[in-house]
């Protein structure tokens, strides 16, 4: 359990990029400790994928489960979480502290716009999975590969939000119920 | 407010962003832009769009990251442990269900089909955050051109995110500097 829960805390100090930055190194993890086989593991990026939440921290929360049960799903979650909390709210401060000084006012302009930039980029990559069909897991070309029927769902759904303007959830929750019978 | 309550709030909200994260650290900013800037106005969306932004150059999880930053701008200290908390507590729920009780979970066709269409709301809610912040964020030339910029390199695979950051926050302060010092 103790090597476990340091090897999660690594993963958590060591990964940039976000979640599927750190499937490999959990890969490698997991795969050389025993805690799963390269199977199972492939299983649980899909799993992780398809529900919500982060998915490294689904995936720290179903090897902590697998091995140590609720008590190690719990743990595991908190630890790859863990030293960028740390981190952050060391930030933080130093930040607060700064805050009015026109450097750091000036840095966060250029810093939106570029986050702006990376926001597209994930647009393009949410749209990738949404309206792209995928022959295992690998994009077809351009023109074939637009799922139709989701490119009308999104026509629609961006046409109702941007009218309406309710909570994100209502239409979550609506266009997946309605989703289980149209496809 | 009392506050427990106010801490009760943001772990609640944070507990939601978590609950419909899917599709990667950006898909949970509609929801945090609802819970926290619209319903509660807790928050401008300039802060959040900050706390994004440094939520990335930090390693680790980009939700849990944003949810530390965000709650502590609130909060202080305990703003920041219950939002990560509320952020990580749907997945430890769902994924210890899914482990206990479903072993083919993503084979039922409901659930797969459920899931795609809430992929594509997702997307429509992002583009929809996205024209909003747009507006804040991009206002002369100088900023398209570093939101453009930023975009095809990343998009590229040419430099990667964590880079992009600390090159366009550079890039603020040298454009920047003397127009908001005044």
């Amino acid at each position: 359990m103790i090597k476990m829960l340091f090897e999660f805390i690594k993963i958590g100090a060591f990964t940039y990029g976000g979640g599927l930055a750190m499937i490999p190194l959990l890969q490698d993890v997991a795969v050389e400790n025993g805690w799963l086989t390269a199977v199972q593991f492939a299983d649980l990026i899909a799993i992780s994928q398809s529900t919500p939440g982060p998915i490294a921290i689904n995936m720290a929360t179903y090897i902590g489960y697998r091995e140590f049960g609720v008590y190690g799903a719990v743990v595991m979650s908190i630890a790859v979480v863990l030293p960028a909390f740390f981190m952050a709210i060391a930030l933080s401060k130093v930040l607060y502290k700064y805050k009015k000084h026109p450097y750091i006012t000036a840095a966060f302009v250029g810093l939106k716009a570029t986050v702006i930039g990376l926001i597209g980029t994930s647009i393009i990559q949410v749209a990738l999975v949404s309206i792209y069909e995928h022959d295992q897991g690998k994009l077809l070309s351009f023109w074939q590969g637009i799922d139709y029927k989701a490119l009308a769902l999104f026509c629609i759904s961006l046409l109702i939000i941007r009218k309406t303007q309710k909570h994100p959830l209502i239409y979550i929750i609506g266009f997946g119920l309605v989703s289980i019978f149209i496809w | 407010m009392t506050g427990i309550k106010r801490l009760l709030r943001l772990y609640y909200a944070f507990f939601k962003v978590g609950l419909f994260t899917i599709g990667g650290g950006y898909a949970m900013l509609p929801i945090v832009e609802q819970e926290l800037v619209k319903d509660r106005e807790l928050i401008s969306m300039d802060e959040v769009m900050e706390c994004y932004t440094l939520a990335q150059t930090l390693p680790g999880v980009i939700a849990s990251n944003a949810a530390a930053l965000i709650g502590y701008r609130l909060e202080r200290k305990r703003g920041a442990t219950v939002s990560v908390l509320g952020v990580i507590m749907p997945s430890i729920i769902m994924i210890t269900l899914i482990a206990m009780v479903f072993k083919q979970f993503e084979n039922i066709e409901a659930v797969q089909n459920a899931f795609k269409g809430i992929r594509v709301v997702v997307l429509a809610l992002l583009i929809d955050s996205f024209t909003r912040l747009y507006k804040v964020a991009v206002f002369d030339r100088k900023t398209l051109l570093i939101a453009g910029l930023s975009f095809a390199m990343v998009m590229g695979g040419i430099l990667n995110p964590i880079i992009v950051i600390l090159i366009g926050g550079f890039f603020g302060v040298i454009i920047y500097r003397e127009r908001v010092g005044r």
